[in-house]
């Protein structure tokens, strides 16, 4: 119970710091900006997919997207717009029941969602090591509470940051489109950026757990931004039929290490299928965590 | 005081790659004690405090805090306090809110840290500034702010490494009554370079060198107030010295006669005068007084033991390591 006091203590301390510095702001404005431009754009997509559906129906196109949705949701055009977002058929049938709104968001949400976490926690404890500051705080607390309250506080900035670009795409799509519905988007908005979250996790977990194992911020940066280029470039390695035919035993072993390998199983409507990634998602940023918080252990504060 | 130091470090090494920060270092703080920790850049004072409250892991030697063995934050919640030098406070977060949040993390309730967080600003005087972001304060305020937190609740040891650093004279004159306050109750390890302030606080004293602790005692041991007296003069000591007046021979030889085995030190307008081992100062004062007197030196000033700078720049010739 006192570890998780302090625990919580650390987190809301980092949470709000974080806030008040221009620095995570300015990131949560350009993430949520981001969104938000995003979305006019998929918008100008949903505009011109409408005026196919409605010159294919021979029926007057609107000004504003959004009074043909539920015809353009059967639409091949849409179709294979969503197509080329997920890269699964499957998958696509099964999120077409959510509003194409918080659709779009969700894809933004995990594309840009690792880039997010590094930015938001890779700096967190090399920072306050360098500059000092961590002494104050390991004069009255473990290390492991210290560095667990710094992961907590990076998770629920993203978390924070996610959902206020959430609201953001929302009102753009209540004043842009018509017909949304307003309910049901909202709580898919919502529902997208907690799986980005999720899917946010082991990318938080490697960025804390690099930041734990230098004092210099900008090594600690320079190292997050090298994993994830390693990241994509190795799952994109993975995905050539070539690399794939040498070992497909070896390569599926090494996939399931990928986080980017569970992205898919996120955008699944089923819990069931969710469940496992979120859980392997988890569970990678827990072993990234962990890794640099033994080195953290045994070096000076 | 009680007999379980409030600090003590046995044979500690700590070695930064080449350099050997910490080559043996030993000492004990006794409990209720004011102790200066006094020596150069880099003879290792920051990194004995970073040993002490397990900032910085040693490569051997033995550390006991308040005499429950090595730092642990979850034994040792609320019981120590530190400054360490040159950290940065958290800049976007508000002063109070800091120093609640700092109250908090060592186990007091938070209407307890409230209560510890409206003293201590009182004592700093930055109640005016309570809401002020850290990042708006001037460089004194922060390191007030600083020595604030380390002051935050009732810790039984406090380590300050440098905590009047870059406070104007007015500042450090109040901070040092808030040590002295302090050191009535609690046991206070003080590091600073300036020896007069650290005089001017402590009755402890520690001589670091090159990571080994090359002599620690009392302040009055250290400066040897028991048998050594300062004579503040009007004029130069030198002169009164080789002066004849008021008897037969130099004074210097009248003052030898009055007390064999007597180390005679003219420095300017002080005459320093040690008893040899054995004999008090009060002794000394008696019997060397009716010479300086008869001599017709003008004495503005007796003042017991050697000032601590002096102390401090005789170490090479004591060199007896501890």
């Amino acid at each position: 119970m006192r570890r998780l006091r302090d625990i919580w203590l650390v987190a809301g301390a980092d949470l709000r710091e974080s806030l008040r510095s221009w620095r995570a702001l300015l990131l949560l404005l350009v993430f949520a900006a981001g969104s938000v431009g995003a979305a006019l754009l998929f918008i100008e997509v949903l505009s011109q997919a409408e005026a196919v559906a409605a010159r294919a129906l021979r029926v007057p196109a609107t000004d504003r997207p959004g009074a043909l949705t539920s015809t353009l949701r059967e639409s091949q055009e849409l179709l294979q717009v969503l197509n080329d977002l997920i890269g699964d058929e499957a998958v696509v049938r099964e999120v077409l029941e959510i509003p194409p709104i918080a659709l779009f968001y969700g894809w933004v949400a995990l594309t840009f969602v690792p880039a997010l976490a590094t930015f938001v926690a890779g700096g967190s404890v090399a920072g306050e090591r360098a500059s000092g500051a961590a002494r104050f705080a390991l004069a009255r607390t473990d290390r492991t509470s210290w560095a667990i309250g710094k992961l907590a506080g990076a998770a629920l900035l993203l978390f924070v940051g996610l959902q206020l670009a959430a609201v953001a795409v929302w009102v753009v799509g209540a004043l842009q489109t018509t017909g949304m519905p307003l309910a049901e988007t909202a709580l898919w908005l919502t529902r997208m950026a907690g799986r980005g979250w999720i899917y946010g996790l082991p990318w938080l977990g490697l960025a804390v757990g690099i930041s734990q194992m230098t004092r210099s911020t900008y090594l600690a940066w320079g190292l997050c931004i090298g994993g994830l280029i390693l990241g994509g470039a190795l799952r994109g390695a993975l995905n050539l039929p070539r690399v794939e035919a040498w070992d497909p035993a070896l390569i599926g072993a090494v996939r399931v290490l990928l986080p980017g390998s569970h992205e898919l199983d996120l955008w699944r409507s089923d819990w069931a299928d969710r469940a496992p990634a979120a859980a392997i998602l988890l569970a990678q940023g827990i072993v990234a965590f962990t890794l640099g918080h033994l080195r953290f252990l045994r070096a000076d504060a | 005081m009680s007999g379980t130091p409030a600090l003590w470090m046995s044979a500690v090494t700590k070695r930064y790659g080449r350099i050997e920060a910490l080559r043996g270092l030993s000492f004990s703080v006794p409990q209720g004690a004011i102790c200066g920790m006094v020596g150069p850049n880099g003879a290792g004072k920051t990194t004995a405090f970073g040993v002490a409250l397990g900032f910085v892991r040693p490569d051997a030697g033995e550390v006991s805090v308040l005499g429950l063995g090595p730092f642990d934050p979850w034994r040792h919640k609320g019981r120590v306090g530190v400054l360490p030098q040159d950290c940065e406070l958290s800049p976007h977060t508000p002063v109070d809110a800091l120093l609640r949040g700092y109250a908090r993390l060592q186990g007091r309730s938070a209407k307890e840290a409230d209560h510890d967080v409206d003293t201590i600003l009182d004592e700093v005087e930055l109640n005016d500034r309570r809401g002020a972001l850290i990042r708006q304060l001037s460089h004194g305020m922060k390191r007030r702010v600083a020595v604030a937190q380390a002051l935050l609740g009732a810790p039984e040891l406090i380590l300050l490494d440098e905590p009047t650093n870059g406070l104007d004279p007015e500042l450090m004159v109040r901070m040092r009554s808030v040590l002295r306050r302090r050191g009535g109750e609690r046991t206070l390890v003080v590091s600073s370079h300036v020896l007069a302030e650290l005089e001017a606080v402590c009755d402890h004293v520690l001589f670091v060198e090159h990571g080994r602790c090359t002599r620690q005692g009392s302040l009055a041991e250290v400066t040897e107030r028991q048998r050594r007296l300062r004579y503040q003069l009007g004029g130069s000591a030198e002169a009164l010295l080789a002066s004849t007046a008021g008897g037969a021979g130099t004074v210097r030889s009248r003052l030898m006669e009055a007390m064999p085995g007597l180390a005679v030190e003219p420095v300017d307008q002080t005459l320093h005068l040690t008893a040899p081992v054995g004999v008090e100062a009060a002794e000394l004062n008696a019997r060397c007084i009716p010479v300086l007197l008869g001599a017709g030196a003008a004495l503005e000033e007796v003042l017991a033991g050697e000032r601590l700078e002096s102390a401090w720049m005789a170490r090479a010739k004591t060199d007896d390591t501890v």
